[in-house]
């Protein structure tokens, strides 16, 4: 099988304590892998790890994107070869302008792929668009960094980043907690909106609601560090009804 | 900040002994007649009373000149028949070249009127410069001067050896658009001081905006020492930007002493980026009743410079407001200093104070002190005051870098956004977009010396 990315026997430690312990999966172009599992199981860790957080230590394992050895990019490299993670809490940052922000994110991008910068006209008309389609109001967009938005309103900013930046792998963690339900529905789209047979996903959520919205090719659980059983879409359904009590989710 | 008392016995430094010997040198040729020259004599003798500030002294405890001042520095020579700059050179300088402005320029303290250009102001204003006021022994100057005369050892330095400066009053009710700038320029070099004081009168309903550089041929080690005393009308205002670039072997003294009137507005701000040991002062008297002043600043350092910034609001009538906004970024092992003094007389009742300084400090040596100080003499007022210092933020900083911007660039945006909440109260978008271009460069220059 072709491979996008490639994660193999992945240990990582967090504060001295180890919490993935031996992660394998698979992900080949255009596919969308969703990973469901109890709090604290490591799903959160898996994506740090992933988009390169420094204080998330790999002792053992690797993972290949594109080929590449991906552990040994630093976070802005992993970026610009088109990891996104759309984080489980958004961080305020007050005293940068969102707008800055995003022209410095999509213009440095383009740089270190060798690509031409956006013109500032072109990076409104841009923006514009894709804000449009995602409701992100033009008033949110003059604040600061998601300084002052609600819950529902920082996630769709993540998914307004993903879409400006189209990256080949998108990680969504728990994108969909804090949403309503319409705005499930527009963010999902917007999700949807970016499917290609290049671009993969994989979509960390708790609940099931969200994959009837963006329809997976696998369903892993992870508990404890471990992927415990992976499967077709139809996995969610089951976990859906019989929670998690049989994989050993144990207080960890 | 005026509290000094007498140091005693105590040993003379040599910087101590300098500055006098100095002064009964140069004095004969400083401008002025006999009433000057007995205010300068008056000066120097207090001058010699007190020495320099050193550890005793509250107002300079972070700041002992004592130990970090150790020779005088002769002043500045005039620059005589040699061209030592032309005007367009004179005219680039200065952080806001790029803005309508009118300039008048000063080069080692004195001014240069072939260099200046205050058209853009013309007869709107009345306009001379100290040299000018001391000579023809002009009795508003003399009154303002006698009256700022104090205890301050730096005052009484700078009252000494004046040498020239800018005497602008803004008559009653007018208002000018263009920005007044004041050029500072050390280009001779060598150790030299100069010595400049700024009279601004700002009339009853006028309005004036004031920028004020400074800068200095790199590397040189100077002593340069500026006081500019405002007096702000009954509902006048008065805006000043200042942007000290001197050389990061210099020392820097600037204090700014301001007196409002009633509903007088002052808004203030401080970009410090250069100078080897600078004091930054501002002290402000509400004298009238709803006086209003936001004194505001950023300063950027590295290396080993020492900068000291100390204010002062002093509420003397009801209803005043007054707001302290202060962002230091501090890396290697440069020390910034932020002390702020909030006092509020008996019956200056409804004051509102308020104060906030806050420090990021870049490197394990880097250090910060801040001492904030509330002396309220009122029942009801409304004061506070915070202080924090902390490093960058590393989850700020993995978002950035997260999203594709490389680590540098990602520390840019987050102390450019650090310093811009200092930036509030400079609504005019030109000046604050150049403030942010300084802030980049040294950025830049930081991010060039440490790859
Ligand atoms: N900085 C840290 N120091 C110590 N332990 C940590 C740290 N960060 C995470 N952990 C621990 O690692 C474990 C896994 O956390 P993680 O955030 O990956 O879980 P998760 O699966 O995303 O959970 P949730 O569903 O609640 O989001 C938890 O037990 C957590 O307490
Ligand atoms: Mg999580």
């Amino acid at each position: 099988m072709k491979s996008l990315m490639k994660i193999e026997n992945l240990h990582a430690e967090v504060g001295g304590k180890e919490i993935l312990k031996g992660i394998n999966l698979n992900i080949a172009p255009g596919q969308v892998h969703a990973i469901m599992g109890p709090n604290g199981s490591g799903k959160s860790t898996l994506s740090n790890v992933l988009a390169g957080r420094d204080d998330y230590v790999v002792t053992k394992g690797s993972v290949s994107f594109m080929g590449e050895n991906l552990l040994e990019m630093a976070p802005e490299e992993r970026a610009a070869a088109g990891i996104f993670l759309a984080f489980q809490y958004p961080l305020e940052i007050p005293g940068v302008a969102t707008m800055t922000f995003l022209k410095t994110a999509i213009n440095a991008q383009r740089k270190t792929r060798g690509e031409d910068e956006l013109s500032t006209p072109a990076f409104m008309r841009f923006v514009r668009e894709k804000s449009a389609l995602l409701g992100v109001k033009d008033e949110m967009l003059k604040r600061p960094l998601n300084v002052g938005f609600s819950g529902g309103e920082k996630k769709r900013n993540e998914i307004l980043q993903m879409a400006l930046l189209e990256p080949a792998f998108c990680i969504l963690d728990e994108t969909d907690s804090g949403l309503d339900i319409d705005a499930l529905k527009v963010v999902s789209e917007g999700v949807n909106a970016l499917r290609d047979k290049e671009r993969s996903m994989l979509v960390i959520t708790h609940y099931q609601r969200l994959l009837d919205y963006i329809v997976p090719d696998f369903v892993h659980v992870l508990s404890n560090g471990r992927v415990v059983r992976s499967g077709g879409k139809d996995l969610a359904l089951e976990l859906e009804k019989s929670g998690y009590a049989e994989y050993g989710a144990d207080a960890a | 900040m005026t509290h000094l008392t007498t140091q005693g016995n105590i040993k003379k430094t040599a910087a101590e002994k300098a500055f006098p010997a100095l002064y009964d040198k140069i004095a004969p040729g400083l401008p002025g007649g006999k009433a000057v020259r007995r205010l300068r004599n008056k000066a120097m003798e207090d001058f010699k009373a007190s020495g320099l500030p050193g550890r005793g002294v509250e107002a300079w405890k972070y700041t002992n000149l004592r130990q970090l001042l150790t020779d005088s520095y002769p002043p500045a020579v005039p620059a005589g028949g040699g061209v030592l700059m032309n005007t367009d050179e004179a005219a680039s300088h200065g952080a806001f070249s790029t803005l309508e402005r009118a300039t008048m320029v000063f080069v080692d303290g004195h001014y240069r009127p072939e260099l200046s250009d205050i058209s853009a102001i013309g007869d709107k204003a009345r306009i001379m410069t100290l040299a000018q006021a001391l000579e023809t022994e002009d009795t508003r100057a003399l009154d303002t001067l006698v009256s700022a005369a104090d205890a301050d050892p730096l005052i009484n330095l700078t009252l000494a050896m004046m040498r020239d400066g800018a005497m602008v009053s803004i008559p009653d009710g007018v208002r000018i658009k263009t920005p007044l700038h004041f050029v500072h320029i050390n280009r001779t070099g060598a150790s030299c001081a100069n010595t400049t004081r700024h009279i601004v009168h700002v009339g009853k309903g006028a309005a004036l905006k004031i920028f004020q550089t400074h800068a200095g041929s790199e590397n040189a080690t100077y002593f340069t020492n500026t006081l500019f005393i405002a007096q702000i009308g009954n509902e006048g205002q008065l805006t000043r930007v200042k942007v000290q670039g001197d050389s990061l072997s210099a020392f820097h003294f600037g204090h700014l002493r301001a007196e409002l009137g009633e509903k007088a507005k002052l808004r203030d701000f401080t970009l410090n980026l250069g100078g080897h040991v600078v004091r930054s002062e501002v002290d402000v008297a509400l004298a009238g009743n709803a006086a209003d002043a936001h004194v505001s600043g950023a300063y950027l350092l590295s290396g080993k410079q020492h900068c000291d910034t100390s204010i002062m609001m002093d509420h003397q009538r009801p209803g005043g407001t007054s707001q302290q906004q202060f962002r230091g970024v501090v890396d290697d092992g440069a020390q910034g200093i932020f002390q702020g003094k909030v006092r509020v007389a008996p019956d200056a009742q409804k004051s509102d104070g308020r104060q906030m300084v806050r420090a990021l400090l870049l490197s394990e040596r880097a250090s910060h002190f801040a001492k904030p100080e509330l002396e309220i003499f009122a029942d009801d007022v409304q004061c506070a005051h915070g202080a924090t210092a902390g490093e960058l933020d590393d989850e700020a900083l993995f978002f950035l870098r997260a999203r594709g911007i490389p680590e540098p660039r990602a520390k840019a945006l987050l102390i450019t956004g650090f310093i811009g909440e200092a930036l509030d109260d400079i609504t005019d978008l030109d000046i604050r977009d150049r403030l942010e271009e300084l802030t980049q460069n040294w950025l830049d220059r930081r991010s060039g010396e440490t790859s």
